[in-house]
């Protein structure tokens, strides 16, 4: 006898038969999801996998656990672990407290200069890593124009945990900031209100109230950015001297002692952590968040005026602010200077020099950029598009795949890629494609996750409309959807170009004497201690990324502007 | 338009959902539905919110996948046929129109995608637009032009491509009134001049009476009733049908003497007699007997004497409640005769008794 649920289950199946059976009817569909599927598993999935399987065997492809086991006794591993582990909490645990006394003062108090704080805020995630470290290079070290013109300090050593975990703060609390500005604007303000009505004193709203409805949120953040942290490779390869890190570690090994095993393992290492806390985030966090977002404001807050609030607090940001700018304005400077520290007369040596040796990694960077930006905001599109409207087998495989570049490590990622495509079948280190494939795949999720919100908002039945009128997938995409996504299009376009302009450590390993990168070429002279020249080198980074903004706001707007003609 | 209209039949349809709250149970959106609409007829689907309707359109349409059952569109059963091979217009609830591109283009769109020529996309869409009456609105966007406007566009946008079914979800309901009342007589027209078998779908009552060739009643995804607007007023299957179309009072009758054969006789608010009987009415069970507030005469001679509990003035007809044997009992006067009578006042009334008529209890406390 068939049991309901019995019953149930079996009409389910035949439901999703005859779902399948609709899908190789439509075969532009059919083939996007094969095809979106194949590219995840040969470039998301794939490179992983061997990175396990890489440090799990030895040449003959046999099961062999000596190079775990030289790993752990032969070198410094857990020194390292722990070390990364150690920063990765101080950090997170202080970019966010930073972050949260950023957003609590935008959204909560009345400041003046909001806008102006914003944007500075943001700033340090548009640039090149390496541009904090480098000024910091150029006013505390050795020859730092405060340690040592200023302070007179001889032969300062900012090589270590504090000046490290110093960049990292500066340059992953903007995360922090934007993450918990958007949980505390959606914080249902009625909240607060009513407490306040009910006469609690501010310090007991904000104690009472307010912080334990943004504990989630807080958390959230500090997640990520520990996970950040212990993926990071530039700056602790600029700053991190003897206070070993896995990621430097592993960087290491591969390029000082062509050790790709134990760089492998090292690099896997990270990954363990860095997912656990993603996940964490993920499923914990978001799942009992017990944030009262409701959706719709529902009254606003009551900005605080008190001055013995707001001014603190100014001066706080104000402070922050001015260190941001000094540190961009230092690199600015410096980049037109003759010999930092020596000689200050204003030259344009510097970019000559760029010009002369980087001009290549430029073009390139540019040429590889600018391929890989359009395929990821496309790829990026479809997938979302896939997610949230259609309906097929394998669905959250396909989301996890493309968040999983993402999420790994960017030395893993690089060590993966690497270790997959050196031999045919796919041969493609040395190549072009593979710097494009990995600039792709590592910001595609950004493109997926724009796409995806974007598409939420819009009512379905737009699209059913033109699929009503007889159009089929492909057109319904590239007609209707896509242009109803222009402002995200152009968010994720913009995001993407940015990320794969400024990448670093997915794509260290992935240059080549053909092909290669201005990030890589940043690293190389701060290691060759030619600072005006990379400095140079990060301002026309900077410089060509705002005139990307321009140039694709003004394609994505021809591309799809709305068009009025008049018909006669 | 020229082609062939075709008929839709939907055999043995059911779609189930999971259901939110208990993890084992599903919700029937459609219920074992069988109907048909013949060729360039107009059919209603009519019924509470959450019955079921826009589920059933959505299968035709092709945008859900029917558990079970067949649907034919001419002589073909389509649940194989992806939804853009179908060749069914439908009007969304929300419109849909393409934000992005013009009236124009929107009413276009359909055409550009069956490879027509320039000239004869224009001169089709221009024809429609003007037949619409929105030409004028041809190079405007969506959010340019006012809610009736742009229900013309999506109608527009439909019954161009000469669909062989259009199939029309609420379409009125975001207009106010006023305006409903005016685009649905014009809907009409159109649905003729055109021709096109349509399945509409509404809440509204007098929408769907205004409209249609033929009128079916849902609740919780089941067909209660079938028929043309007529009889179903008149003679409604049970106390759920009666009282979603129409005003109906309903009356428990002091006891029910015979029923056999659609006729039954019972003794009501004090009286015998003889009135039609649904047929899902069962020996031996509650029943109701339903009173149009029409049906109910105010006059000298009348043999049921009652009291005014309250009165109101509509223009084409008073409504009074009224007192009969302790039920309190809705009337509605046409005559305009009786405008002098006050609350309070004892007056006499008739029944018409070939209009009363005995239903099955229904104790479901639904409407
Ligand atoms: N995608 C879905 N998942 C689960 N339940 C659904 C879904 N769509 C509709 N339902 C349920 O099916 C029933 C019928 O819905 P619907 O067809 O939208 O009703 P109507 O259009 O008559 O208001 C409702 O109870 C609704 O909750
Ligand atoms: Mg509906």
């Amino acid at each position: 006898m068939d049991s309901p649920g019995k019953a149930r289950k079996k009409q389910q199946k035949s439901e999703k038969r005859k779902e399948f059976l609709m899908l190789i009817r439509q075969p532009g569909l059919l083939f996007a999801i094969i095809f979106v599927f194949a590219v995840l598993i040969l470039f998301c999935i794939y490179p992983i996998v061997r990175l396990f399987i890489s440090c799990l065997t030895d040449k003959s492809g046999q099961l062999n656990l000596d190079n775990i086991n030289y790993v752990f006794t032969k070198t410094d591993f857990f020194q390292a672990f722990w070390n990364s582990i150690k920063l990765g909490l101080f950090v997170g645990l202080m970019a966010t407290i930073v972050g949260y006394l950023y957003a609590f003062a935008i959204t909560r108090t009345k400041l003046p200069g909001k806008k102006f704080f914003n944007i500075m805020a943001i700033l340090p995630i548009l640039s090149p890593p390496f541009v904090i470290s480098l000024a910091v290079m150029l006013l505390f070290g050795r020859s730092g124009l405060i340690t040592k013109n200023l302070l007179h300090i001889r032969g300062n050593n900012i090589y270590g945990f504090t000046w490290l975990s110093i960049v990292q703060i500066l340059s992953l609390f903007p995360l922090a900031y934007l993450n918990l500005k958007g949980m505390l604007e959606t914080l249902d303000s009625s909240v607060e209100n009513a407490s306040r009505t009910l006469g609690a004193s501010r310090l007991k709203v904000f104690l009472t109230v307010t912080l334990p409805l943004s504990l989630p949120g807080f958390l959230s953040s500090f997640l990520i950015i520990f996970a950040k942290s212990l993926c990071d490779f530039g700056n602790p390869q600029v700053l991190a001297g003897d206070y070993n890190v896995l990621s430097v570690s592993a960087y290491l090994q591969i390029v000082g002692l062509f050790d790709l095993k134990t760089g492998s393992f090292i690099a896997l290492s990270i990954l363990l952590p860095c997912m656990l806390a993603y996940l964490i985030q993920n499923y914990w966090v978001s799942k009992r968040s017990f944030i009262t977002v409701t959706g719709k404001a529902t009254g606003t807050v009551e900005l605080i005026r008190e001055k013995k609030i707001v001014i603190p607090l100014f001066v706080i940001l104000l402070l922050l602010t001015l260190f941001t700018i000094l540190m961009y304005g230092t690199v600015v400077y410096v980049s037109f200077v003759k010999t930092w520290g020596v000689n200050w007369s204003m030259t344009l040596d510097s970019y000559q020099f760029i010009l002369k040796r980087g001009e290549r990694a430029i073009k390139d960077t540019l040429l590889l950029s600018s391929i890989a930006t359009p395929c990821t905001a496309l790829l990026g599109m479809l997938i979302a598009f896939l997610l949230v409207r259609k309906n097929f087998f394998g669905k959250r495989l396909m989301s996890a795949a493309s968040i999983l570049p993402f999420a790994v490590p960017g030395i893993a990622l690089g060590i993966g890629y690497v270790v997959a495509f050196n031999t045919k079948p796919i041969q493609l280190t040395g190549t072009a494609l593979i710097i494009i494939v990995a600039m792709v795949f590592r910001t595609l999720s950004i493109g997926v996750e724009t796409g995806s919100n974007s598409l939420r908002q819009v009512d379905p039945s737009i699209e059913e409309a033109a699929i009503n009128l007889g159009a089929g997938n492909a057109r319904t995409f590239f007609t209707i959807s896509l242009p109803i996504m222009k402002s995200a299009l152009f968010s994720g376009l913009l995001n993407s170009f940015i990320r794969s302009m400024t990448s670093v450590s997915a794509v260290i390993f992935l240059v080549s004497v053909n092909w290669n990168l201005l990030t890589v070429n940043i690293l190389s002279e701060i290691e060759s201690n030619r600072l005006g020249a990379a400095s140079a080198y990060c301002v026309a980074l900077m410089v060509m990324v705002v005139l990307a903004v321009g140039v694709l706001e003004f394609i994505v707007n021809g591309l799809f502007a709305r068009r009025r003609r008049s018909y006669e | 338009m020229n082609n062939e209209a075709v008929g839709v039949e939907i055999r043995d349809l059911v779609k189930t959902f999971p259901a939110f709250d208990d993890k084992k149970g599903e919700v029937y959106a459609a219920n074992h539905v069988t109907l048909s609409v013949q060729p360039g007829e107009l059919v209603t689907l009519l019924g509470p919110s959450g019955c079921g309707k826009t589920t059933l359109l959505r299968m035709v349409a092709g945008f859900l996948m029917p558990t079970s059952g067949e649907i034919f569109i001419g002589n073909r059963e389509v649940s194989k046929i992806p939804p853009n091979k179908r060749n069914v217009g439908m009007m969304f609830q929300s419109y849909a129109l393409f934000p992005h591109m013009t009236v124009y283009d929107n009413v276009a769109y359909g055409l550009k995608l069956k490879h027509m020529g320039k000239t004869e996309i224009r001169e089709r869409v221009k024809g429609i637009l003007q037949l619409m009456q929105i030409e004028n609105y041809a190079s405007r966007f969506p959010n340019e032009i006012s809610g009736g406007q742009q229900q013309r566009v999506a109608l527009a946008r439909a019954v161009i491509t000469e669909p062989n079914v259009l199939l029309f979800d609420e379409p009125l309901s975001n207009l106010d009134a006023k305006l409903r009342e005016y685009m649905r007589e014009e809907l009409r027209k159109i649905q003729k001049r055109v021709g096109i078998t349509s399945l509409y779908v509404t809440h509204d009552q007098s929408e769907a009476m205004a409209i249609s060739d033929k009128v079916i009643i849902m609740r919780s995804g089941k067909i209660e009733q079938a028929g043309t607007a007529m009889e179903i007023y008149a003679r409604p299957k049970n106390q759920f049908v009666a009282g979603f179309i129409g005003k109906a009072n309903f009356v428990r009758p002091d006891s029910v003497l015979s029923l056999s054969g659609g006729k039954a006789e019972v003794e009501l608010l004090g009286r015998r007699m003889t009135i039609d009987a649904s047929e899902e009415c069962r020996n031996g069970e509650p029943c109701v007997v339903m009173i149009r507030p029409e049906d109910i005469k105010i006059s000298p001679e009348g043999k049921f004497k009652a009291r005014i509990i309250s009165k109101a003035y509509f223009g084409q007809y008073i409504r009074h409640f009224l007192d009969i044997a302790g039920q309190e009992i809705e009337q509605m006067d046409f005559t305009q005769s009786n405008a002098a009578l006050q609350v309070g006042d004892e007056i006499a009334v008739n029944l018409v008794t070939d209009s009363l008529r005995l239903l099955p209890l229904d104790d479901t406390e639904e409407t």
